[in-house]
């Protein structure tokens, strides 16, 4: 992780590319995203567990997980700032905040070629696809996550938590001049379609917020 | 000089980075660069000089996102002329000796294409084809397509460049520290399309360092039978004091791209990073090395979006049974367009272990050019088996060649002049590996010696269209025994002679030898056996016959082809036929409120209830033996179902098992319907519901309406499938052609209600008739009730039970 001192210091705020190791699979939010509530005991359920422990088996080597991420100041006086600062929910969310991280992150485009193959043949297994793939990109976002905090807090700062286009009232159209700014299309092979959907699907765009301790 | 001429003989130096320098002189964030050509015509003048003095024989114009959908047409004419007048100003001020030229550089136009992004690949094609014909008036010397992540896009660009203009045409790839591109291709899969098409050199750039590229490069140069290209990166950035700085530096830079050179790459330059110093100490360097001469590397392969089959080293099983030869099931689904079904068949029998998949979709009551293209389109998606396009219709065939992601196998060509006449300038064009049969206007021939001098002449005919021996496999046909019992000796012969004669691959359809004899599979696979010792490198073939894998395996064993024989072993581990047993280990231990239930069901119900497939299939079968197949819808396949949606209904099942259970109920009814198939006097009245489902325009999540559907279907219902992202109209218009009763609509996203609502006001207007459910994540009771919706439906249950009120009042 290029540290918070040196994203800060920077005159240009070029982005930057990690390429992480698999983390860990968080099985409750695996389950969850296939449908079953999060206060269900599972123990039981060999079949479900079969069935999952047979999806990540399907995406051994199939998957890559990798983030792009960029400093932003919000006094800046460029497009993406304009549409932050008109964001009221993001603002509230970045109170406080004078500077932060974009990222998009992604675990490739594996997963969907894997989500299709199986969505006729076995339905069952293209859902915990959908579900693994999910979890995926939401547990390497928890990783970046914690890196940029340790770093964060290293330089003095506390983070706010992630924030994503399309939630409260940030809008998914800015998702051009995020991918543009991190140079996504051609660094993590993010692109997208006309109604401003990500592909590869399971992939992640989100604001990080500093705040000067 | 013409550059083709003079690549023959020399290296190519190609220029290094552009966007580094651009920044330097002033190019802000967010700019566009290409707009600097006529804005700043002399800064760019000066890094094109900057690139020739160093020894650059090719400089790139500043046309990388030239295209169409970044600006309008004049924009876009004014800023390819000002590149190409940049690019051949510098040519002529520049103090260099060497021999110049100037390439139009073409990158991505950034759109993921159909079916996993929302864009055409023909409409990627035009896009190009604009930039391509500007470029060519322009007055450049070659086109450039570079840093291309996907191979889809990457033959919509080199098809585009082909087929608007005779320019060489230079294709490098941007490739991942795994090797692959972003969508998976391999190196060798990249060369088999590229030299299909007749790229005129190949390679990697962008991305990594010399050093990193290096086993993709060794790659290139094993597969290529063309000039290899690299344009690395110096290295990896990181900051510097706040300026992103590169990791290698044009010492190590030039001694990793001359070691590059030695291994026989004949083309080089950088990208990302690199300056005219890097340039300058690779051209310094390279002048002590002797280029490595470009040879037929004599390979004959396939590609999918992803891997290469190479023909020749190791016998290559194709599956046969995407045709609808002889087969009710195939052509019912062919009829109902069930692509789903068609799909199945290849997965399955890329599970069997074949490496390419036949496909013949042939059958005189449909329009098979638009099915041969749906289909291929549809599995290139889902399997990354490359496909035999197998068709006598030469229409279809070009349409299937043309969206092919890869280079294909074409069946086939024979000896008849007009069959080779059309066939011949397709596979010229698009690429292909063609499979000839030697037959011509006077028939089979029934002596060895014949189908030999066919082949011959065939591959006379085929030189003149410049496809080589190499992109050939002959069928030397295998005729039924039970006709002639000599038929067979002529086969053999014929494969022997094809193979150590002429030197050309062989492909047999084998099973052809034992037609109208009892207990086929022995005949077909000791035929199979026989003809793979005297050398043939392919068979089309039913890869669920046990006998034929058997002999594959055997022989690959037998003939050093499978280290330590582990795939032989694996095989014989799979050949037993699973059983059907009276209770599944695993998942007896079920949880206990639905086990006590389960006690009492019998078997079948059993099995759809705890979602085993095999068995529900297995005793589905058995029971079709004794009962008929209306009954056990009725008595097995529909209670155990309710039983499953009941639990659904009462949160006791979760979606993952509602689903396992639709699973193992369509299998039962795959059985149900094969004997319907069979016996269609048996079929009866089934539900008159019709109902239309999608996901609306500008939506692509699907997940939630293939459930519907699915579960729809397990109900019995008859279900018109209209995909994702779906005009309101197209809805509409079916919805009126097929007079259906109800239209289900999907949406996740809160910004494609408006179209969701959009849809119902036009049904409305032109179907009143029609009955909505709306349903999908965003959807609530309020939304519903807000955009005029008949019914909300929370999830599948609940469009089932929506659809049996519907049918009832029908």
């Amino acid at each position: 992780m290029t540290d918070i001192k040196t994203l800060i210091a920077a005159t240009e705020n070029v982005p930057y590319y990690k390429e992480y190791e698999a983390p860990d699979i968080n099985f409750g939010e695996l389950y969850r995203y296939s449908g079953i509530p999060v206060a269900t005991d599972t123990s039981e359920m060999s079949e479900i567990k079969e069935l999952a422990a047979e999806a990540i088996r399907l995406c051994e080597g199939a998957l890559t997980y990798r983030v792009a991420y960029s400093l932003f100041r919000l006094d800046e006086e460029d497009e993406l700032m304009n549409m932050f600062r008109s964001s009221k929910d993001l603002m509230t969310n970045l109170k406080g905040c004078d500077i932060g991280v974009i990222f998009a992150a992604t675990v490739g485009a594996g997963i969907d070629r894997m989500i299709r193959r199986y969505k006729s043949a076995r339905p069952a297994m293209s859902l915990m696809l959908q579900a693994y793939g999910a979890e995926r990109a939401e547990s390497l976002c928890n990783t970046f996550n914690e890196d940029i905090n340790a770093a964060a807090v290293e330089a003095g700062y506390k983070t706010h938590p992630r924030y994503s286009p399309g939630f409260g009232d940030l809008p998914i159209k800015v998702q051009p001049l995020f991918l543009d700014k991190l140079n996504a299309a051609k660094r993590l092979g993010i692109t997208l379609g006309d109604s401003y959907l990500m592909s590869p699907s399971k992939s992640v765009t989100a604001v990080i917020g500093f705040k000067k301790v | 000089m013409n550059i083709r001429d003079y690549m023959k003989n020399n290296f190519l130096f190609l220029d290094g980075g552009m966007g580094t320098l651009l920044q330097e002189a002033g190019l802000k964030p967010g700019e566009l660069p290409e707009r600097w050509n006529f804005e700043h015509p002399d800064e760019i003048v000066r890094i094109h000089r900057s690139y020739y003095d160093a020894g650059s024989n090719v400089v790139l114009c500043n046309t990388f996102g030239a295209n169409a959908l970044k600006f309008d047409d004049d924009e876009l004419r004014k800023i390819i002329f000002a590149a190409y007048d940049n690019a051949d100003r510098a040519r002529k001020e520049s103090v260099g000796k060497q021999e110049k030229f100037v390439a139009l550089d073409i990158g991505s136009i950034g759109k993921l294409l159909k079916p996993y992004g929302d864009f055409e690949f023909e409409d990627a094609v035009a896009c190009y084809a604009k930039t391509v014909r500007l470029g060519v008036e322009a007055g450049v010397d070659l086109v450039f397509i570079e840093t291309m992540n996907d191979s889809y896009d990457t033959k919509a660009a080199l098809l585009a460049a082909k087929e608007n203009s005779d320019l060489p045409v230079f294709v490098s790839n941007a490739y991942g520290s795994d090797g692959k591109l972003m969508t998976g291709a391999s190196p060798a899969a990249m060369v088999a399309m590229l030299e299909g098409m007749h790229a005129d050199a190949v390679g990697a750039n962008c991305s990594l360092g010399p050093a990193q590229l290096r086993d993709v490069m060794l790659e290139y140069v094993r597969c290529a039978s063309v000039p290899v290209l690299i344009k690395p990166n110096a290295g990896l950035p990181r900051s510097e004091n706040g300026k992103t700085v590169y990791d290698v530096f044009p010492p190590e830079f030039s001694d990793e791209v001359c070691k590059l050179m030695e291994e026989g790459v004949r083309i080089a330059g950088g990208c990302c990073g690199t300056t005219p110093d890097y340039i300058r100490a690779v051209c310094e360097k390279a002048a002590a090395l002797t280029p490595v001469p470009v040879e037929d590397k004599n390979l004959s392969v396939v590609s999918s979006y992803t891997n290469a089959v190479e023909f020749g080293t190791q016998p290559i099983l194709i599956g046969e049974r995407i045709n609808p030869t002889g087969k009710k099931r195939f052509q019912q689904a062919l009829r109902e367009n069930d692509i789903d079904y068609i799909l199945g068949e290849g997965l399955k029998q890329q599970d069997a272990g074949v490496q390419v998949l036949d496909v013949n979709v042939g059958l005189p009551e449909i329009d098979e050019v638009k099915m041969l293209e749906t289909v291929v389109r549809e599995l290139q998606a889902v399997s990354d088996l490359p496909l035999q396009l197998d068709t006598t219709d030469t229409v279809a065939m070009e349409a299937a060649l043309r969206c092919y992601n890869g280079k294909a196998m074409v069946n086939s060509v024979n000896g008849k002049k007009e069959v080779m006449d059309a066939v011949f300038p397709l596979v010229a064009k698009y690429g292909g590996f063609l499979v000839a049969l030697t037959i011509d206007e006077d028939g089979i021939p029934d002596n060895a010696d014949k189908r030999v001098q066919i082949a011959e002449n065939i591959l006379k005919e085929a030189a003149k269209y410049g496809i080589a021996k190499k992109d050939i496999i002959f069928d030397p046909l295998a005729m039924t025994i039970s006709a002639d019992t000599k038929a067979a000796l002529a086969t053999i012969d014929a494969v022997d002679k094809i193979r150590h004669g002429i030197g050309a691959n062989t492909s047999l359809g084998v099973s052809n030898v034992s037609f109208g004899l009892p207990d086929r599979n022995i005949v077909t696979s000791v035929f199979f056996a026989s003809v793979l010792e005297r050398g043939l490198s392919a068979a089309i073939m039913n890869p669920y016959s046990v006998e034929m894998m058997d002999v594959y395996y055997a022989f690959r064993a037998l003939h050093d082809l499978d280290p330590n024989c582990i795939d032989y072993i694996g095989h014989t581990g799979r050949r037993q036929p699973v059983q059907v047993q009276a209770s599944a280990s695993s998942a007896v231990d079920q949880d206990s409120k639905a086990a006590s239930l389960k006690e009492e069901l019998s078997p079948l119900k059993n099995a759809i209830v705890r979602g085993l497939k095999e068995k529900a299939g297995g005793l589905t079968k058995e029971l079709l033996q004794t009962q008929a197949a209306l009954d056990i819808v009725q008595k097995e396949i529909i209670p155990a179902l309710d039983i499953v949606g009941q639990g659904f209904e009462a949160k006791t099942v979760f979606l993952p098992q509602l689903l396992m259970a639709a699973e193992a109920a369509k299998a039962s009814f795959e059985d149900i319907k094969a004997n319907m198939a069979a016996h269609p006097e048996q079929a009866a009245e089934g539900k008159r519901l019709t109902v239309i489902i999608a996901t609306v325009h500008g939506d692509i999540h699907d997940i939630g309406k293939n459930i519907v559907k699915l579960i729809l279907e397990n109900y019995g219902f008859e279900v018109v499938d209209l995909g994702k992202d779906v005009p309101e109209q197209t809805i509409v218009d079916e919805a009126i052609k097929l007079h259906a009763h109800m239209v289900g609509l999907s949406a996740l996203m809160t910004t494609t209600v408006p179209a969701m609502e959009e849809t119902i006001k036009l049904l409305r207007k032109q179907a009143p008739w029609v009955k909505v459910a709306v349903g999908g994540a965003v959807m609530t009771q309020e939304y519903s009730d807000q955009i005029g919706a008949d019914k909300y439906c929370k999830d599948a249950m609940d469009t089932v039970r929506y659809a049996e009120e519907l049918e009832k009042e029908l």
